[in-house]
């Protein structure tokens, strides 16, 4: 696919949380306390998940009334499997340690 | 989002509400994402941690907008949405924003340099004839203050003495005295036709008192009697010579004045001490501008010639009378006072008029001695007289001729710097025009005036390529051009007298840079100018019509 992607510990970690139900939409906000990464860090990640066209987004359909639809994220067929390699790769080389599906 | 929240929440929301007004279009999307899930979170730390991210995720995008926007060219609007079919796209530079934005800054860097700062203020200052500007006249009251309150009487009497306005300036002058009365010879420096009148018996008798064995204070003295009087008389009708003497000499003190005059052993028109002080301040001050140093050299009393050649006339006169009566003796001794401070203004005149004033009444004086001499016979001195003749002939021709042996090598190359100069500057000025002008018309273009005007936007696109760079390369030029009269500058800092400062081209480097102008205004020049300018005009109207009339053909 498009460019190529810097993977830091917190880029694993998001992977690591969209490939725990890679078929379910996730919420940023979700996202973010499963990882426990702050927002100003998780949206620039997405953005460049979205823009390399490994993540799929859509707005929620039907919002909780009096509040604004929501953003959803899931990995895109191509992105589960780049991302499952990404992670074997991190872990082989030691860099990077799974914190949620195989803690 | 009601008033009830709790404070967090509601800063949290205003704050990307904000946010997400100013949000770069292409990631508006995520802002409001990000956004969306504020309602979601329960704890107001984390609502507020969120915000700041989302404030964080803002600065990230508009930063990158912002660099998406300069690579650019200037006029070009950063969209995601292509053109309508059919639509043709809007005249744009080749350069980027980018691009231009570092010439103009590199440019910018150019100008608060020092020297930049001081070549600009120097060649604005040299398009009115260095004239005091109102810059220059702050300078002076701050100076003024500060001295007042250090009793700094020489930096008091430098403000007195280059302060236009002359009531402050006369007032400043007494100040000064009071605290250093040596320096009363300020009264004398300042004076002029216009202001004799603030040249109390108080002021010249402190100038006495200072300064007693200088003829120039003692003609000072004279002066302050009959110029008032006298300049009455002028406004009324032109005197005659007779009226002009009665004026001179009414004073019942002239004579006895012109006696110490013509006996005093000193001669000083105070032109080096002027100088002097001006230094001194200008070390203390480096960033005085040119107006106040030029314009220190202007500030100088003329010798009361009226008074000196008078008195002069009364004394050959007088020796004529004497030789005629048979009395040679009584005759000598008058042409000899004569002839006497004839030397004295030669040898101690600072300026080259006083010493060929000096050398004139020597020579009045010489004539008048030989022929004396012819006429009691005494042919030894009327060989002597006519050898000093020849003498003062040749100081005269050498006082003459310096100034002007001195000019045509380097005053060629300055004036060669001179024109690149001003060149330069008036060149930078009209291209910080085309610059300013053609980004505010590009950035600011409606899409239907650059169809309407296609060859104007064609001619504004070349200048927002090319003058950002031309403007940097002429300052360049300038500075380059500048260098020897920044060199003059810094080296008239140590000239020891104020007569040097004209000899040795000081300051005739930024007389120059001004005097080059001066063909521009000159009228027989202007006339040419716009006639040439008027035929251009002519000539491309008849071209116009002439290309309209074939193309209608064509058609």
């Amino acid at each position: 696919m498009g460019l190529r992607l810097r993977l830091s510990r917190q880029t694993l970690d998001i992977l690591e949380a969209l490939l725990a139900r890679p078929s379910q939409w996730h919420y940023g906000y979700a996202i973010s306390r499963q990882t426990s990464i702050p927002s100003g860090t998780l949206y620039p990640v997405l953005m460049r998940l979205d823009k390399s066209g490994w993540l799929e987004t859509r707005w929620e359909e039907t919002p909780t009334p009096g509040r604004p639809p929501r953003h959803l994220y899931r990995l895109t067929g191509n992105g589960r499997e780049w991302a499952r390699e990404e992670l074997r790769a991190a872990r082989q080389r030691e860099f990077w340690k799974p914190a949620v599906s195989e803690a | 989002m009601s008033p009830s929240q709790p404070f967090p929440r509601r800063l949290a929301h205003s704050a990307l509400k904000l946010a997400l007004r100013f949000w770069p279009e292409e990631s508006l999307e995520w802002g409001q994402a990000l956004a969306a899930e504020l309602d979601e979170i329960e704890k107001p730390l984390v609502v507020l941690t969120w915000a700041f991210g989302g404030l964080m995720l803002f600065t990230r995008a508009s930063v990158a907008h912002l660099w998406s926007w300069l690579k650019l060219p200037a006029g070009a609007r950063l969209s995601t949405t292509s053109l309508p079919l059919g639509t043709t796209p809007p005249i744009l530079p080749k350069r980027s924003r980018l691009f231009t934005a570092m010439v103009l800054i590199v440019t910018a860097a150019v100008l608060v340099l020092p020297q930049s700062r001081e070549a600009i203020s120097t060649v604005r200052e040299s398009w009115t004839g260095y004239q005091a500007s109102s810059s220059d006249l702050r300078t002076l009251e701050k100076l003024a203050a500060r001295a007042e309150k250090q009793k700094d009487a020489r930096t008091l009497a430098f403000v007195a003495l280059n302060l236009p306005d002359r009531e402050r300036a006369i007032i400043l002058a007494d100040r000064a005295v009071a605290l250093d009365p040596t320096l009363a010879w300020i009264y004398a420096s300042r004076v002029d036709s216009r202001n004799f009148s603030q040249l109390t018996k108080e002021r010249v008798a402190r100038l006495l008192t200072s300064d007693p064995n200088n003829a120039f204070a003692q003609l000072i003295a004279v002066q302050s009697v009959y110029v008032p009087r006298y300049t009455a008389l002028l406004s009324r009708h032109t005197p005659t010579d007779r009226e002009t003497e009665a004026a001179v000499t009414g004073d019942p003190d002239w004579a006895a004045r012109m006696v110490l005059a013509f006996r005093a052993p000193r001669y000083d028109s105070y032109f080096d001490r002027n100088w002097r002080l001006t230094q001194e301040v200008w070390n203390h001050e480096p960033s005085f501008s040119a107006p106040l140093i030029v314009g220190s050299l202007w500030i100088h009393s003329f010798p009361d010639i009226l008074s000196i050649k008078t008195y002069s006339n009364r004394l050959m006169r007088s020796a004529q009378e004497a030789s005629s009566a048979g009395d040679a003796q009584r005759a000598q001794s008058l042409i000899f006072q004569v002839d006497a401070f004839g030397r004295l203004m030669t040898d101690q005149g600072e300026r080259d008029f006083e010493r060929l004033y000096g050398l004139h009444l020597s020579e009045q004086a010489t004539k008048a001695l030989q022929d004396l001499y012819l006429r009691t016979g005494d042919s030894k001195q009327a060989v002597t007289a006519a050898n000093r003749l020849q003498q003062i002939e040749t100081q005269s021709n050498t006082l003459v001729h310096s100034f002007r042996d001195a000019k045509p090598s380097l005053t060629r190359a300055l004036e060669r710097k001179a024109f690149l100069v001003q060149f330069s500057a008036v060149f930078a000025v009209l291209l910080a025009l085309a610059t300013v002008f053609g980004l505010l018309a590009l950035e600011l273009r409606r899409e239907r005036s650059s169809k309407r005007f296609p060859r104007l936007g064609q001619a504004i696109c070349l200048a927002v390529d090319w003058a950002p760079i031309a403007l940097l390369a002429s300052f360049i030029a300038l500075l380059w051009a500048f260098q020897p009269f920044a060199n003059i500058l810094r080296s008239a800092r140590s000239v020891e007298s104020a007569s040097a400062a004209w000899h040795t081209m000081h300051f005739q480097g930024l007389f120059l840079l001004s005097n080059i102008l001066d063909p521009l205004f000159d009228p027989m020049t202007a006339y040419n100018f716009w006639l040439s300018f008027l035929c251009a005009l002519v000539a491309l109207a008849l071209f116009l019509i002439a290309r309209g009339f074939l193309r209608h053909k064509q058609a």
